[in-house]
């Protein structure tokens, strides 16, 4: 029989046992159905950020305007930078974030700034949340990373072991086709069709998303395919192994739950249970005690520092020079800071340390290796939020910087100040670069791949595929 | 057609088959009797190439198994004791499945020769077999068999769990096809089924042929007791 005939019988076999067709057609409405539900979370976030920044853009409009006709506050330094303008940054938008939220909901996206201290928009980072780091939202990243092995292990939990029990392989053999060779057949049917059906998916999910269609976008494509592919093939692999070693489909459906129990479920749970162990996030509470007791002790500072200059200048009692007053300010948020940056730092490093420890542990999981690959390709891990976090904070230094100058020199703001206002370059993706960074962990689950299918082959080859291992009880 | 000569087979320190002498020809049913682990089936599995012989030879059409499997396989046809198929397959598309994979392509005429040579009611060809009582798997079983035109049949235990009116149409299909010259080796427990279809008859235990008959010389009752009495042998 040709190979070409195994392939269109497999076919049919596969089209008549109505639970394949059914399990792919649900692979597919369910990848649509979480590419939605995806780009409605990115959607919101960036039209979130969006509105912010046209606020932002229409104020420093009008105090510009202002500031052409004189207007105290809007030439005042001091004032804008502490009293008046908040400046949004946000993270670059990639072109497929909606199909891995990744931390995109629990890292902020958008951080609102002033040149009043970092802790003022640090705090809204949650990063002692180590179980989102390893999980994610109902996004195709999910499907693929945690449902896909599922649909693999019905499609293929009894690729050799059903039909030892159907009495097909001896049948098979008999006709002069090798068991390897019925088997294979049968293998790269079932894996094709999951491969076709997981790209078409992740194509469909990826054309929901309305992406600008550029190289970095196709990149990112590529990569989400071939990723959530090797990551097929590989449970496709290991169900041929553990069906050619099953003593029934029963057993061999039963181990393979427990695979994926165990690299799926219990390797990442691990994973954060030694990353929040190893690495303990310093306390909120004392975080929020510290920022409580800095705030008292530099607005004591201040009103000591008010009365004395009241008591130097009587005559300006009830009409406090604004200068004088917006310099304290900067005073008090630089002791503020100069308190919580060593508490920030802490935070930032614990995040780090934790992203390191789950950067060598990812090596115990295909699961937690992929959904890494899935969420960095589509610029929403732990590590490109931790560069925008970096970038902001730098940009922060250079805003404030820019207020404090000429609020210590004296020098009004100008129109043309407004239009020199320091501006956010976040972190830009390069894709190409992306995919070379991925190169390991997916070289690796190849590697994996195909020592499985190595293993499968020899048991393939092996008389206690056909007849069973001897037992004296039997013929 | 089908010979064996001093043919044993060790599983470690298991000895599943003792110098196993036996020799079935063309139009003949022979029927090995025996419980559990007598060593039937491992005689099949060696007959069908499925296992290797620890020593001696194995033929059928007087090639040696172990040179040349793929040879003596193309001369086999072998229905296991359990024949489940595809149940989501249909009878005539099992067959039409099995035929192809065996590199022979028949009609849909021709296949529906066969079912209806093999006893399958026309109603149930283009049924899912998994709807399909054992007796009708077995039919199906027996007409891959005749479409592959084997010269030789083994049968492993076919008519456990079958009812008499089964069992009896498929002794009736085997009979037919050992008129068409084929030599059928079967293993069964069902000492009636094997004095009634067979042509001789061995009982087997702790993996060596005890005794032979030719069925037609011995009754029932006969056959019966000495079966008991070889069972019980030290």
């Amino acid at each position: 029989m040709r190979s070409a005939d195994i392939l269109l019988s497999e076919l049919t076999l596969l089209r008549r046992e109505q639970i394949v067709p059914w399990v792919l057609v649900g692979l597919l409405l369910a990848t649509i159905f979480a590419g939605f539900s995806g780009r409605m979370i990115i959607d919101e976030q960036r039209a979130g950020a969006l509105g912010a920044r046209d606020e932002a853009r229409v104020l420093i409009d009008s105090l510009k305007q202002q500031a052409a006709a004189g207007s105290e506050t809007a030439c005042s330094p001091g004032a804008v930078a502490y009293s008046v303008l908040s400046m949004p940054v946000s993270k670059t938008a990639t072109p497929l974030e909606g199909l891995a939220i990744g931390q995109g909901d629990l890292l902020p996206d958008t951080y609102r700034l002033s040149a009043r201290g970092a802790h003022t928009f640090l705090g809204q980072t949650d990063p002692e949340n180590s179980l989102r780091l390893v999980s994610g939202n109902f996004d195709v990243a999910f499907l693929v990373v945690w449902v896909l092995p599922l649909l693999v292990i019905g499609c293929l939990f009894d690729v050799v072991i059903g039909e030892r029990e159907r009495g097909v392989l001896s049948l098979a053999l008999l006709a002069g086709v090798s068991a390897g060779r019925f088997i294979w057949h049968k293998w790269w049917t079932r894996f094709l069709l999951l491969a076709a059906v997981t790209t078409v998916s992740i194509v469909l999910a990826a054309w929901i998303q309305d992406p600008a269609w550029t190289a970095t976008t196709a990149y990112v494509l590529a990569g989400w395919i071939l990723t959530s592919i090797i990551y097929l093939a590989l449970w496709c692999a290991l169900a041929l192994v553990v069906s050619t070693g099953a003593g029934s489909s029963e057993a061999a459906a039963t181990r393979l739950a427990g695979a994926w129990l165990v690299f799926v479920i219990l390797f990442p749970a691990v994973t954060n249970l030694i990353a929040g162990t190893v690495m303990p996030p310093p306390s909120r509470v004392e975080l929020t005690a510290t920022l409580r007791e800095a705030s008292e002790q530099a607005d004591k500072a201040i009103a000591a520092e008010r009365d004395r200059w009241f008591f130097d200048h009587p005559d300006l009692q009830g009409d406090m020079n604004r200068r004088a007053y917006y310099l304290s300010v900067a005073r008090s948020e630089a002791g503020i800071e100069k308190i919580m940056a060593p508490l920030l730092e802490e935070f930032a490093q614990n995040a780090r340390d934790q992203q390191r420890v789950i950067e060598i542990m990812k090596y115990l999981s295909p699961g937690t290796l992929t959904f890494r690959s899935l969420t960095s390709l589509s610029g929403s891990d732990g590590r490109q939020h931790a560069h925008f976090r970096d970038a902001v904070v730098a940009y922060h230094r250079d805003w404030r910087e820019f207020f404090v100058t000429r609020l210590e020199t004296d020098a009004p703001l100008t129109v043309e100040d407004y239009d020199r206002l320091p501006t956010f370059v976040a972190p830009q993706i390069d894709g190409r670069q992306l995919i070379l960074s991925l190169s390991v962990p997916l070289l690796l689950m190849l590697a994996l791949t195909c020592l499985l299918c190595l293993l499968g082959s020899r048991k393939l080859r092996s008389t206690h595929l056909i007849v069973g291992t001897y037992s004296p009880g039997r013929g | 057609m089908l010979e064996a000569i001093g043919l044993t087979k060790n599983y470690g320190e298991v000895r599943a088959l003792r110098s196993l002498d036996l020799q079935v020809k063309s139009g003949e049913i022979y029927c090995l009797l025996g419980a559990n682990g007598a060593g039937k089936t491992t005689a099949l599995n060696i007959f069908l190439g499925f296992v290797l012989a620890t020593s001696g030879i194995a033929r059928i059409d007087n090639i040696n198994v172990s040179q040349d499997p793929i040879a003596t396989r193309k001369r086999i046809a072998y229905i296991p004791e359990t024949v489940t198929l595809y149940g989501a397959l249909s009878g005539l598309e099992n067959l039409d499945y099995f035929s192809k994979l065996s590199g022979i392509k028949h009609s849909a005429e021709s296949l529906r020769r066969v079912l209806a040579q093999a006893g399958l009611a026309v109603e149930a060809y283009d049924r899912p077999l998994q709807g399909y009582s054992k007796g009708m798997r077995q039919k199906v079983g027996i007409a891959i068999a005749i479409a592959r035109d084997a010269k030789v049949l083994l049968l492993d235990e076919p008519t456990s769990g079958l009812d008499p009116k089964a069992s009896n149409e498929f002794s009736q299909l085997i009979l037919a096809m050992a008129e068409r010259g084929s030599a059928i080796l079967m293993a069964t427990h069902d000492l009636f089924r094997a004095r009634e279809t067979g042509s001789r008859i061995g009982i087997m235990r702790d993996g060596s042929l005890r005794k032979e008959f030719v069925a037609g010389e011995i009754g029932h009752r006969d056959l019966e007791n000495e079966y008991l009495e070889t069972m019980q042998e030290g």
